[in-house]
């Protein structure tokens, strides 16, 4: 109703302009002014250019000190201080050259507008004026050329690998790995051939250096010291971007990019600095590469040398956290594994290729495991994303059919176990409805702890059992 | 007497040879008057209507995504009758269709509206008008360039309702995203519908070439030599030769591309782990891509802008009835601008990777490229000075042009500069760049050159103080849409993306953000004074009289509604220069070029003497 | 035309004929810039790619030479075609371009006997054992190859016409094209092709 009386509105309102516009055209031809004279448009025109530049001036410069505040603070880099400083200077320099050049543009007009029995003046050349706003010019960008130059040969003239605290960053789609070298500072090797859901960057296992390298879900930085960033993609070109650092470089598949600086300010101080006690710094992908290109964020801290010496220490290895999903054989070492009947080590894939599904027969399933919280079956954001794996893959395949089957562990009340696992896997029927998903191609079925996958009490044996299973149903 | 003879025949012979061929054109059935028309002026007028078309649908776009940017909390279901499942269940714009939306605004804009649009509307139009042939050299393959873009333009329209979605890997097209159809979905279908389309454009662009060029060097009237060419022409002509040398190296490109996508190859992909795959591709370099698009990519903008320019020499010139200050200076930073786009495109690499090295190199480069630029500013700046300057609609575009030129050029030297890119390399600094110098720049110098050479395409006036609204409401809005964007860049906002709210960092100028969202609307909504303007004076515009603009340039003494060989008779002979305005001693305030100086005595300078 | 000043006339025909070229046939050589600048690209991706290292060095099959000498032979009867249709001989007119158009499609038959060289020494276009060096080779041949194809329907085309008297030696416009094309096509495979012997 209201879209039929807006419509109606500008139906209306086109038509009061169109008979306007038809008396603006007669009232014209009555008034014989298409004499091909110049008339007052004209006087109109010439001051509204001057009137346009006066006020565009003051809106730049109210413009400017509306948004001056809300730029990024002062960078936290050293080579980022050089460069915000060059950027500042040549922006002075092309407004003096702007304000130049328009205020000449704005007022030529206006002073040398058309009038009746004057004449222009006939002036088709000066090779001498061109020769001079040819030289200016020229000089000027000589100028900046030599400062540019200098700050980018600092830039890129990097320090020794031994001098620099060296992180390698990896970009996928939708997010960043980030790897440190460990203890022995030496980073291990790579392997495009390596990655799997377990093994996000390839690290290649065989290679000793990296049996210390461990891979935080945030970068720290140690103020003052020399970082060097390490950057790669495993899939499309990502871009690392750290704004607050004035750091930027792109991820490239196949090919090693880096870049190096050196971090001034901690997170505290910054967080004091802008009165903003949860600020952070952050990392961001500025090269698009597809859907969630715009939401890949990591957070960056930059610490005191003693903190991030401290932090450094405590990480845990790649290689411990992974332990049991990894195939690695556990080492000799004193460390509180739980003996289980289960010596195969099972990997627990974070995502899954939903596309077997396709051409199965029934009764093939594929595996899922969504953290719910203990005794809760509300879906979190986190599950939310893996359950959005199912609903792309149903909007894809637009006839199959999904039964969901929620399965729980062995541990507790297995009538309690049952009911949990079915209002999960109702749960998530329910939100795949609410995304749009037809109700007659889901069903929720649960199974508590009646079938297990993998036999046994061990903490491994568990967090197998604890599933979800899609099952194409007819 | 016999050298006479020869002299004359061979002279006619050129001539006559056109006039032959279009002596049966009287009796053309209407398919082949209209349709398949081999006349340069029915062509323009095609490339006209259709980069109309572009622009609307380019536009359009902008706008949709310009809604998710500046209001992206609004829910926008409404918009599902416009497009059905690209808005999800919660009332938001897909987020895969976002990149495709813009990706498409991208392209079209630069390619089939900027380029096709402007230079195949005006290069045809005035090329041979205004050098005094009778037609390009060749019609037929100047029909089938026209048809090809047309070809290309329904691919390319088609390709925007597919399922999996147009192109979505920015207008940039950088592989492994646009190579893999897993990557995003726009890479499936969408994507190699673009490089058909591209393909087919690119073959369409050089059959214009050809002819653009071959014309200007062979088919002059008695008289115009190269020094007495318009400034259109001399931008025509050059855009044409880089065109030609430049847009065969983005056909290789999209080749290599094709081949990586379909067949397997593994020129721009290796080492690629995508949905729990490690793909087969090895020993592709993606940075490969990216040469050889930039080595078209940056010499394209000037493609974009030459023309612009070129108008916009002819029209200040006219309107300020004096001649272009500093003819000769013009003509060589055309020249300038053209030889130096060649050897700047790794300015768009700077951080892409590549040896650090060659961002030094091409840095020291990029600037110089600015000089002959800045050379054209003043010279439009001078040519003001002390003229009697009349504002029709064309000059208030064309002076906008010279603010956007301006503005836009002089953030490019900040760009420039290797170190101050790193922070700025794909943030909205660039965009508002790019959008300043070359997209409302260009678009201004399209709208200057509709407004200006209208009477001589359709024998009507358009309405001026539509025009004059249409000028101010457009130049207002445009600044309004471009300028904050500066800041926008300067707070670190990287481009292509959805939304700003992920990121602490990101998080201001939500307000900034609506207002330009509104500006773009407001912007776009004042186009439809233009195209009620430009549609209603072609069909009940007041009648145009022999050389509305009293200008010197040849295209106004052919008849008002020039037909098949442009003059009924001979074609005029050129004696002087295009811009012999305002002359002191002169009668009257304008010498058209063919005038001799037999017949203007009072006023020709000393060493014309000798010519009369 | 009767009231052109001799002087005039002179001064201003050569200063807008800079090339005394038929426009048509200037609108050719453009076109042949053109395709020169589309392989000055694969030929600098070539170069580039192989800078960044993992390239694989092979041997050009022979057969390649074997191709390019008959690819030589056929413009030498091409030539011949040209002078016997300035002479307005049109039986060995006739004769040459069948002779050009079948050692083109010889060359042609080569080239793809050359590829199946290529495969035997386990040099691939595409897929997994493929090396951009031997994806190059094919790139290179095969779009060669395709404008070797339209220069036999040109050849095809010119043949046509002989038969119907269009070209003698006062209608040679389209005789020079279609020669100056094949030559073209000729030499721009012998550059190709020592590009691939000198840089593999």
């Amino acid at each position: 109703m209201v879209t039929l009386l807006i419509i109606a509105c500008i139906l209306l309102l086109v038509l009061i302009l169109l008979l306007a516009f038809r008396a603006h055209v007669l009232i014209g031809i009555i008034k014989n002014a298409y004499t091909g004279k110049v008339g007052v448009a004209n006087k109109i025109n010439a001051i509204g250019i001057l009137i346009f530049f006066i006020v565009g001036l003051i809106a730049f410069y109210f413009s400017y000190q509306t948004a001056k505040p809300y730029f990024l603070p002062e960078a936290a880099s050293v080579h980022g201080l050089a460069t915000d400083r060059m950027f500042w200077l040549s922006m002075t320099i092309i407004l003096i050259a702007f304000l130049v050049t328009n205020v000449l543009l704005y007022t030529f007009p206006y002073l040398y507008q058309y009038k009746e029995g004057k004449r222009a003046y006939f002036y088709p050349d000066n090779v001498k004026l061109e020769m001079m706003w040819t030289l200016l010019p020229a000089i000027v960008m000589t100028i900046l050329v030599w400062m540019g130059l200098k700050e980018w040969n600092i830039i890129m003239d990097f320090p020794p690998e031994e001098e620099c605290v060296v992180i390698e960053i990896m970009g996928k789609q939708f997010g960043w790995h980030v790897r440190y070298a460990g203890k022995d500072m030496k980073m291990g090797k790579y392997s495009f051939n390596s990655i799997n859901n377990v093994n996000h960057m390839g690290i290649d296992l065989s290679d000793p250096n990296s049996m210390d390298d461990f891979c935080p879900n945030e970068i720290h930085l140690p103020k003052g010291k020399k970082i060097l960033l390490k950057i790669r993609s495993r899939d499309v070109i990502h871009s690392v971007y750290l704004p607050h650092f004035r750091v930027k470089m792109d991820a490239v598949p196949g090919m090693a990019t880096k870049f190096w600086f050196i971090p001034t300010k901690t997170t505290m101080e910054m967080r004091d600095q802008l009165g903003k006690p949860d600020f952070n710094y952050e990392m961001a992908c500025t090269e698009i590469c597809g859907k969630s290109h715009f939401a890949m964020r990591m957070v960056v801290v930059v610490d005191e040398p003693e903190e991030f010496e401290k932090w450094y220490a405590a990480q845990k290895p790649f290689v411990e956290e992974n332990a049991s999903s990894l195939n690695l054989p556990v080492k000799s070492k004193p460390v509180e594994q739980k003996t289980d009947t289960m010596s195969v080590a099972v990997e627990i894939k974070d995502t899954v290729n939903l596309d077997v599904l396709l051409n199965a027969k029934e009764e093939k399933s594929v595996a899922l495991h969504i953290n719910f919280a203990p005794n809760e079956f509300s879906l979190s954001e986190e599950a939310k994303t893996k359950v959005d794996e199912i609903y792309t893959f149903m909007i894809k395949n637009k006839d199959i059919k999904l039964e969901i089957d929620g399965h729980t562990d062995n541990t507790g009340d297995p009538k309690k176990n049952k009911e949990l696992s079915e209002k999960r896997a109702k749960a998530i029927v329910d939100y795949l409805v609410s995304k749009g998903v037809k109700k007659n191609r889901l069903k929720a079925k649960g199974y508590g702890s009646e079938k297990p996958l993998v036999e046994g009490d061990s903490e491994q044996a568990k967090a197998m059992n604890r599933r979800v299973e899609l099952k194409k149903i007819n | 007497m016999a050298v006479v003879e020869a002299h004359t025949q061979h002279l006619s012979s050129g001539q006559a040879h056109a006039h032959d061929e279009h002596h049966d054109h009287h009796d053309l059935p209407w398919i082949r008057k209209y349709i398949f028309s081999e006349d340069h002026k029915i062509i323009a007028k095609q490339y006209l209507f259709t980069g109309i078309f572009w622009a609307i649908v380019g536009g359009a776009m902008s706008l949709i995504f310009r809604l998710q940017l500046g209001f992206p909390e609004a829910d926008i279901s409404w918009l599902k009758p416009l497009l059905g499942k690209w808005i999800t269940p919660e009332g938001k714009l897909d987020q895969e269709f976002y990149l495709a939306l813009v990706t498409m605004h991208g392209t079209i804009m630069v390619f089939f509206v900027l380029t096709a649009g402007l230079s195949g509307t005006f290069s045809n139009y005035l090329i041979p008008l205004q050098v005094g042939a009778r037609d390009m050299a060749s019609g037929f393959l100047n029909m089938l360039s026209y048809w090809f873009f047309f070809l290309s333009s329904v691919l390319m329209f088609i390709s925007i309702f597919i399922p999996t979605g147009p192109a979505g890997g920015g207008w940039t097209i950088y592989p492994p995203l646009s190579a893999l159809p897993q990557a995003i979905s726009g890479s499936g279908a969408g994507m190699t519908l673009w490089l058909i389309s591209m393909a087919i454009f690119i073959v369409s662009l050089l059959l214009g070439g050809l002819n653009y060029i071959t014309t200007v060097i062979n088919l002059r009237t008695v008289g115009m030599t190269f020094w007495r060419m318009p400034l259109t022409i001399w931008a025509f002509f050059i855009t044409a030769i880089i065109g030609v040398l430049s847009f065969p190296v983005l056909f290789a490109a999209a080749l290599l591309l094709i081949f990586d996508r379909s067949l397997d190859t593994s020129f721009f992909l290796s080492d690629i782990y995508m949905q729990g795959q490690a793909l087969h591709y090895k020993g592709g370099s993606p940075l490969l891509f990216q040469h050889l698009f930039w080595f078209l990519g940056h010499p394209e903008v000037y493609i974009v802008l030459l023309p612009a320019l070129g108008i916009t020499s002819e029209i200040i010139s006219t309107c300020s009835r004096k001649p272009i200050f500093g003819y000769t200076a013009m003509v060589y930073s055309i020249i300038g601008i053209a030889f130096l786009s060649f050897i700047v495109w790794a300015h768009h690499m700077f951080v892409s990777g590549m040896n650090p090295f060659l961002g030094s190199i091409f840095m020291i480069l990029t600037l110089i490229i600015a000089v002959p630029s800045a050379v054209k500013s003043f010279n439009y700046i001078a040519t003001l000075w002390r003229g009697n300057i009349i504002f029709t609609p064309a000059m208030l575009f064309s002076i906008g042009l010279v603010s956007f030129f301006i503005s836009g050029g002089l953030t490019g030297l900040i760009l420039g500069n290797s170190a101050a890119d790193i922070q700025l390399h794909d943030t909205y600094f660039v965009v508002a760049h790019f959008h300043i110098v070359m997209g409302t720049a260009s678009f201004f110098g399209m709208l200057a050159g509709v407004y200006h050479w209208f009477p001589k395409m359709f024998g009507r006036m358009m309405d001026e103080r539509l025009g004059y609204i249409h000028f101010w409401l457009t130049f207002i809005g445009a600044y309004c849409v471009f300028f904050p964007m500066h800041y926008i860049g300067i707070a670190g906002f990287p481009r292509r993306y959805y939304l700003f709210s992920s990121f602490d960092a990101f998080k201001t100028f939500t307000e900034l953000d609506a207002f330009i969202s509104m500006a773009a609307i407001f912007t776009v909504s004042v186009q439809f004074i233009f195209l009620f303007n430009f549609f209603y004076s072609i069909f009940r515009g007041r009648r145009a009289p022999q050389n509305p603009w009293k200008s010197n340039t040849l295209e106004w003494t052919a008849p008002i509604n020039p037909g098949h060989g442009n003059w009924p008779g001979e074609i005029p002979h050129v004696y002087r220069w295009a811009y012999d305005y305002s002359k002191p001693g002169a009668a009257d305030d304008y010498i058209p070029q063919n005038i001799p100086f037999s017949q203007t005595p009072e006023s020709n300078l000393p060493h014309e003497k000798d010519e009369e | 035309m009767t009231t052109i000043d001799i002087k005039k006339t002179a001064l201003y025909e050569s200063a807008q004929r800079p090339v005394h070229m038929n426009p048509k046939k200037f609108a050719f050589w453009i076109f042949l810039v053109t395709v020169v600048m589309l392989f000055a690209s694969f030929t600098s991706a070539y170069l580039v790619r192989r800078d960044a290292g993992g390239w694989l060095h092979f041997k050009m099959p022979a057969i390649f030479a074997v191709s390019t000498f008959v690819l030589l032979v056929s413009s030498a009867f091409m030539h011949w075609a040209y002078i016997s249709a300035k002479k307005d001989n049109f039986g060995k007119l006739k004769i040459a371009i069948a002779i050009t158009t079948l050692l083109g499609i010889a060359f042609l038959v080569l080239q793809v006997m050359g590829w199946g060289a290529l495969v035997e020494q386990k040099i691939f276009f595409a897929g997994k054992y493929a090396n951009p060096a031997g994806s190059f080779v094919y790139v290179f041949s095969s779009i060669h190859g395709l404008h070797l194809i339209s220069g036999i329907i040109f050849l095809l085309v010119v043949f046509a016409n002989v038969y119907k008297m269009k070209i003698h030696s006062k209608n040679m416009l389209q005789m020079e094209l279609c020669t100056t094309y094949w030559h073209f096509l000729d030499l721009l495979w012998v550059y190709l092709y020592v590009f691939l012997l000198v840089n593999n």
